[in-house]
């Protein structure tokens, strides 16, 4: 509404307790809560105070900074079209209303009053009779005037008159509430400021804006554009204005909670669908209450409030009904205010003074509030009084267009009290119960009181006598609960003297369980337009506000999961925050309302409906209990105050509220298993950051912990409570132990009290007012906690208390459970590998194998032979070495045996010899034995060869050996060739490991070392002084029975120096020598005993025929090996392969 | 970082480094690298000898607890009877012995000639002569067809032997030398050149991992 607002609403805002902030972006403030800051944000200012003028759009509203947060963001920014709905017409109740209070109760004069409608009403606004959450309208307006003499005029101007009346006289009267502007809420005490203010500008509105319509509701006619004519400073006004009124044009607010600031933000994606609903035909960030106001004709009007007009028009003929009988139909808490002498002055209303005196300051205010958000009751109630205060008249098709059928009513009301030709009176002026149809009448009995000077006469007589009641005993209740019933409202203490005193009948009749399907007998004692409501079909078990509620929640609603996370995220804050609260907020910050209605519990800080719940609970798990809320919204649109609360105990009880259970238990079936919101908020915490399905229904603004434990709390009473036994406990709870748990054993009580159906034990035998919950009517987040029902303990199982509690989560306090599978005790999977496909004949070798592992293991048989065949054994055996003997010794005895053996001629051997007759004389060959004696037979002949060839060639011999034998053959050698062991030609230089860094370390230094025979010093030797080096070398010669250290020769040495590497090798690794020699890595190969024989033949010069002989030998010898294994295969095969 | 790791390191250090310089003595023509080459492997040969000695010192105590406890006396006192006649005898100067006997001893006098010619000579090789019976009574039992395979075996032992007797019997018996010759030069040398390769590549793989560091025998990790 204004463009100063951020600025304000800054101050505002951080003036404003936490928990309240949180609560303001919470969506479980109560329909009429909020809706009664929209409309007080809508009534337009009174036209006799700067303050209270109708701020022009962009101008800041009051600058209410005591005002709580959450109802300052309540306060959404309208759309533009809202914010030029100025308040231009004030209904004429509510001048009524507002002059009857600005009447001097006690001593005051009317005129004195009346003034008091001028700038001297607020010095006495700040009352301190009025109720504590009354006191705060005049709280603001008080805080304004220490400061200086303008803002106390302004803040004067601020309240309505009829407020200022009442609380002068109160003031004067019941200084017990003294202390009440501490206690009053900042919220009420915004609101009430705004609310007197608005509503005296709505009441000096001149006829030609909206005439009789309420500025709050101005939004709703579609031709409404003019600004008010007031013109009061707007500054004033913007100071006087609420801080929910500043924050309803500041959206944006730096301190707005995210509900807000998304309501704001037009298209915002994250808005949740009541906002984004709400904000399609006017603006995208206004809220649902703000844009249904806004809206014209039924559409625009709040369900509850259309739920009333419908009502009234359709239930409601016959408006004439006595209002004697209606007494016994109403609650006590409104007889309570209505007292005796409404009783018995009804159903002709009271005068104006008359009722001014019996009117109540905070009825008074509660009128007020009806066009600002008071419960429907109350407006329809003004609606009525006044409709039948006046005739009916030709209502302007505009003004029956842009309102609500009750506020049309109360538009007729302020076109008959304010003098305009064009006053409407509605049908529904004639369908008003004779109750209400006598404050009407009181009404008409002295319009102009009402319309010039009191407005005392809109208040309805039982109204003005529960004022009148507080102000003849300021103090009517015990002091005991004292203060805090004090500074209750009067209708809130009217509940409660009941329970005390046994109940009121309504009560009562709500502890006592009904069957849904009530009597009509039971109606007798209502008034008429409750057994209408009670007779309608539709909303046959609700009241039409309600029923509306539900129908245009679930019309408007259609998709309640879009909800944006920020909304949910600031209830939730908002609960925590009121836990918190419990703790932090001290009482004076606490609004006084709560404080009472809290009674006498030990929490007296907070209220009574706070203190059945487990604040960390609730907490907690906001987010389900929204969940559930939506949940079973289909089947329940009612609040869950009413909907879920106790059992009737009173058949007494009116029948509208009868009605409201009955048809509440129908529809909310599902929930009546349990107290939804205690049970989803304490079995499921949801994380608080988890987007949930928003609760699309405006009634379901009201919070939870307003709609539930409220009415629970006053339904069930303190009996029920102790009635109650554990086994009333919900399933869940059966097996906790509380007295280990968390669980406060209040909220257990509440619990307890507020199950419906589930108890089994000390619940009152009446018949219970709710079927047992069938399981299809479990609410669908009862079925998904399905798990944990049956994780719970079973009734009379023994709990093991020495089993760990769970000490966190939904089975919190239970014991025994089973706890998670330890990650140690899960075994790894097996990975899965495909089985090869296997031949069949390993298959049936696998066979073969089971059956042979299968069967019995055979005992040890002892081969028993006999003698003879052992002998024969043996005798075969030694028969071949017998022949072995034979032949080798026949081959070498008998005469020309070598004559058919001769040397072959091989290649390899022409190569050896080739080679080392290449060596120039004077030249050095390297000799290198590498062979023990078992090789002596087959390799000497080779080295004698070679030795002899070399000697004979005048090449020089510088033997080295791999083996310690091999010096001393070496040695022979030398002795057998030239009859020395050393000279010229030859050079023993003994024994050389066999590993290659001693091949390297000769190579480097080949004569570095001792001799073993002859010379110390082989670099002195003849030969020794011829070799510098390793390359003073021409030969290697290796000899060698082994394949690795020839391949040392011709790896290490060969491929790194140029020179030539000859072997003479034994028959068995010739194989892998001559690969070496295929690759002409050796230059020649001598091949056993047959290459030396060879080699013999080549050097036959030499004449030396060693190896010629034994070669004759070996042939024998190979024939007789070659029959016997010929001989061995033919007796195998003889013998059948045995 | 705790001395052993350090020790570790120090070894693989060194260990590398050698076997770096040797190998790259054999790939780059340097005389300095050769020279590093040499100097190493005389460090090498050092030890092998010392290595040995403690050999031979652990076999004589090896022996020496045995005829201590009665075991194998006989056997244990031949063993260490032989290894100090060898010894003694053979680093005995022949200064410190009387004129007459100083044949006798150092590694060429007469008792290290005698042992040798006269004793280890004719036992070794008569020991492998053993071999020949052996074979006879092997080829009897083992040389038996059970099969295809078996009998591939046993014509081609057939003919590798009687290929390897020399008989001048003509060109029919060369044809069973060049049916030898083939086999020994054909096949055989085929495995055994697979064999051969199999070791190289062994041997260059062992090498490369000694270079690498990865494994360590110088040390007591893997």
């Amino acid at each position: 509404m204004n463009q100063d607002g951020p600025k304000d609403q800054d101050n505002e805002l951080n003036n404003l307790p936490d928990w309240l902030r949180q609560m303001a972006g919470a969506k479980e403030t109560p329909d009429w809560l909020l809706r009664l800051s929209l409309e007080s944000a809508e009534i337009p200012g009174a036209a006799v105070s700067p303050a209270m003028q109708p701020r022009e759009s962009g101008e800041p509203a009051l600058a209410g900074q005591d005002m709580s947060d959450w109802f300052a963001d309540d306060q959404i920014e309208p759309s533009d079209q809202q914010e030029q709905q100025e308040p231009e017409e004030v209904p004429d109740w509510f001048q009524g209303i507002a002059d009857l209070d600005q009447e001097p109760e006690a001593g005051t004069t009317t005129d004195d009053a009346t003034q008091a409608t001028g700038t001297d009403v607020f010095a006495i606004s700040k009352d301190e009779t009025m109720p504590d959450w009354l006191t705060g309208v005049s709280t603001q307006s008080d805080a304004q005037e220490s400061e200086s003499e303008a803002a106390s005029l302004a803040d004067q101007k601020s309240i309505p008159d009829w407020l200022v009346g009442s609380s002068q006289e109160k003031g004067q009267e019941q200084p017990v509430f003294s202390p009440i502007e501490e206690a009053v809420p900042d919220w009420l005490t915004g609101t009430g400021d705004q609310d007197i203010s608005e509503e005296l500008e709505t009441i000096i509105e001149p006829p030609d804006q909206e005439a009789g319509i309420p500025s709050w509701l101005i939004g709703a006619t579609p031709t409404r554009q003019e600004e008010p004519p007031v013109l009061a400073p707007e500054k004033e006004a913007q100071e006087s204005a609420p801080d929910w009124l500043t924050q309803d044009s500041e959206p944006e607010a730096e301190g707005a909670p995210d509900w807000v600031s998304q309501d704001s933000e037009l298209e915002a994606e994250g808005a949740p669908d009541w906002v984004s609903q709400d904000s399609e035909p006017e603006a995208e960030g206004t809220p649902d209450w703000l844009t249904q106001d806004s809206e014209p004709e039924a559409e625009s009007t709040p369900d509850w409030l259309a739920g009333i007009s419908d009502q009234v028009v359709a239930e409601q003929p016959e408006p004439a009904s006595a209002p004697s009988a209606d007494e016994s139909g109403l609650p006590d808490w409104l007889l309570a205010g209505i007292g005796e002498e409404e009783a018995e002055e009804a159903p002709v209303f009271a005068p104006a003074e008359k009722a001014r005196d019996d009117m109540p300051s905070w009825l008074a205010q509660d009128d007020e509030a009806e066009a600002e958000g008071a419960p429907d009751w109350l407006a329809g109630i003004s609606d009525q009084a006044e409709t039948e205060a006046h005739e009916p008249a030709t209502a302007s098709p505009e003004k029956e267009a842009a309102l609500p059928d009750w506020l049309a009513g109360i538009s007729d009301q302020t076109a008959t009290e304010i003098p305009e030709p064009a006053t409407t009176l509605s049908a529904e002026e004639t369908e008003l119960p004779d109750w209400l149809t006598g404050i009407g009448e009181a009404e008409v009995e002295e319009p102009p009181v009402l319309a010039s000077v009191d407005k005392e006469i809109e208040k309805p007589a039982w109204l003005a006598d529960i004022d009148e009641e507080e102000i003849a005993e300021p103090e009517p209740t015990p002091p005991a609960p004292t203060d805090e019933k004090a500074e209750q409202p009067d209708w809130l203490a009217g509940i409660e003297e009941p329970e005390q005193e046994g109940a009121l009948d309504w009560l009562a009749g709500i502890e006592e369980p009904e069957p849904a399907t009530a009597p009509s007998g039971q109606t007798a004692g209502m008034p008429d337009w409750f057994a209408d409501i009670d007779e309608t079909e539709t909303g046959q078990d609700l009241p039409d506000w309600l029923a509306d509620i539900d129908e245009q929640a679930v019309a408007e609603e259609p998709e309640p999961t879009s909800l944006s996370a920020g909304g949910e995220t600031a209830q939730q804050d908002a609960l925590d925050e009121l836990a918190k609260a419990e703790e932090i907020v001290p009482e004076a910050d606490e609004s006084d309302w709560i404080t009472t209605v809290g009674q006498e519990t030990e929490e007296k800080s907070v209220p009574d409906w706070l203190v059945g719940v487990d604040l960390d609970h609730v907490g907690e798990d906001q987010a389900e209990t929204e969940q559930i809320a939506f949940d079973s919204y289909d089947q329940d649109s009612t609040p869950d105050r009413l909907a879920d609360d106790g059992e009737p105990k009173d058949e007494s009880a009116p029948d509208w509220l009868q009605d409201i259970r009955a048809g509440t238990e129908q529809e909310i079936a599902p929930t009546q298993d349990a107290t939804a919101w205690l049970q989803d908020v304490t079995e499921t915490p949801v994380p608080q950051d988890e987007a949930i399905p928003e609760i699309a229904s405006p009634s379901d603004q009201l919070p939870d912990w307003l709609q539930q434990p409220g009415m629970d709390e006053i339904d069930t009473g303190e009996q029920v409570l102790a009635t109650e036994s554990e086994e009333a406990l919900p399933d869940w709870l059966d097996g906790a132990d509380f007295a280990e748990s968390e669980v406060d054993a209040d909220f257990l009580k509440e619990v307890m009290a507020a199950e419906p159906t589930t108890g089994q034990g000390a619940r009152p035998v009446e018949t219970p007012f709710r079927e047992p919950p069938t399981k299809a009517a479990v609410p669908a987040s009862a079925a998904t906690l399905s798990w944990i029902e049956r994780l719970r303990a079973q009734a009379g199982t023994p709990i093991d208390k020495e089993s760990p509690a769970e000490t966190s989560g939904p089975l919190s306090g239970l014991r025994g459970l089973l706890g998670p599978e330890p990650i140690l005790a899960i075994l790894p999977r097996s990975e899965y590998k495909p089985i090869p496909s296997m031949p069949e004949s390993h298959q049936a070798e696998a066979k073969l194998f089971e059956q042979v592992l299968a069967l019995p293991a055979d005992r040890p048989v002892a081969i028993t032979q006999a003698p003879g065949q052992l002998v024969l054994a043996s005798l075969g055996r030694w028969v071949l070495y017998l022949a072995l003997v034979v032949v080798i010794v026949a081959a070498a005895f008998l005469p020309d045996s070598g004559s058919l053996v001769s040397a072959p001629e091989m290649a390899e051997t022409a190569a050896f010899y080739n080679t080392v007759q290449s060596l120039p004389p004077e030249s050095t060959a390297l000799l290198v034995l590498d062979y023990d004696p078992s090789l002596d037979g087959e390799l000497t002949p080779s080295t004698r060869a070679i030795v002899r060839h070399l000697l004979h060639n005048q090449v020089g011999i510088v033997a080295v050996s791999f083996t310690p034998q091999g010096v001393a053959i070496v040695q022979d050698l030398f002795q057998e060739s030239t009859g020395s062991d050393s000279g010229e030609y030859m050079l023993n230089l003994g024994y050389l490991p066999p590993h290659p860094a001693s091949l390297h370390a000769f190579v480097g230094n080949p004569v570095s070392g001792t001799t073993l025979f002859g010379e110390k010093d082989p670099a002195q030797t003849a030969l020794g002084k011829k070799i510098a080096g390793f390359d003073s070398l021409n030969l290697v010669i290796t000899v060698s029975g082994n394949q690795e250290h020839i391949r040392w020769w011709i790896e290490q040495i060969g491929s790194q120096y140029d020179i030539n590497i000859v072997s003479a090798v034994s028959s068995s690794i010739a194989p892998f020598i001559q690969p070496y020699y295929a690759a002409d890595q050796i230059k020649g190969l001598l091949i056993g005993l047959a290459g030396a024989a060879g080699y013999e033949t080549k050097i036959a010069q030499v004449a030396l025929d060693y190896a010629q002989n034994n070669l004759v030998l070996q042939a024998y010898g190979q024939l007789l090996l070659v029959a016997i294994l010929v001989l061995g295969g033919i007796t195998f095969f003889a013998r059948g392969r045995k | 970082m705790n001395l052993k790791r350090l020790f570790h390191i120090i070894l693989t250090v060194i260990a590398l480094s050698t076997g770096i310089i040797v190998l790259l003595s054999f790939v780059i023509n340097s005389a300095n690298l050769r020279a590093w080459r040499g100097v190493l492997v005389e460090w090498t040969v050092i030890v092998v000898a010392f290595a040995l000695f403690i050999g031979v010192l652990n076999v004589l105590n090896v022996h020496a607890q045995r005829v201590l406890k009665g075991q194998s006396v006989i056997y244990s006192l031949i063993l260490v009877g032989a290894f100090s006649i060898v010894f003694v005898s053979g680093i005995l100067p022949k200064d410190l012995l009387p004129s007459n006997f100083p044949q006798f001893t150092g590694p060429d006098g007469l008792v290290m000639d005698f042992v040798f010619r006269y004793i280890q000579r004719p036992v070794q090789a008569t020991l492998f002569s053993l071999m020949a019976f052996f074979i006879v009574t092997a080829a009897w039992r083992a040389f038996r067809i059970h099969s295809a395979a078996s009998l591939v075996m046993f014509i081609s032992a057939i003919l590798v032997l009687l290929g390897s007797i020399y008989l001048d019997l003509g060109g029919a018996w060369q044809t069973v030398v060049d049916i030898k010759d083939w086999v020994l030069r054909v096949p055989a040398m085929a495995g055994a050149r697979g064999i051969l390769l199999g070791i190289v590549l062994g041997t260059v793989v062992t090498g490369m991992r000694l270079l690498l560091g990865i494994e360590k025998p110088y040390t007591d990790q893997d």
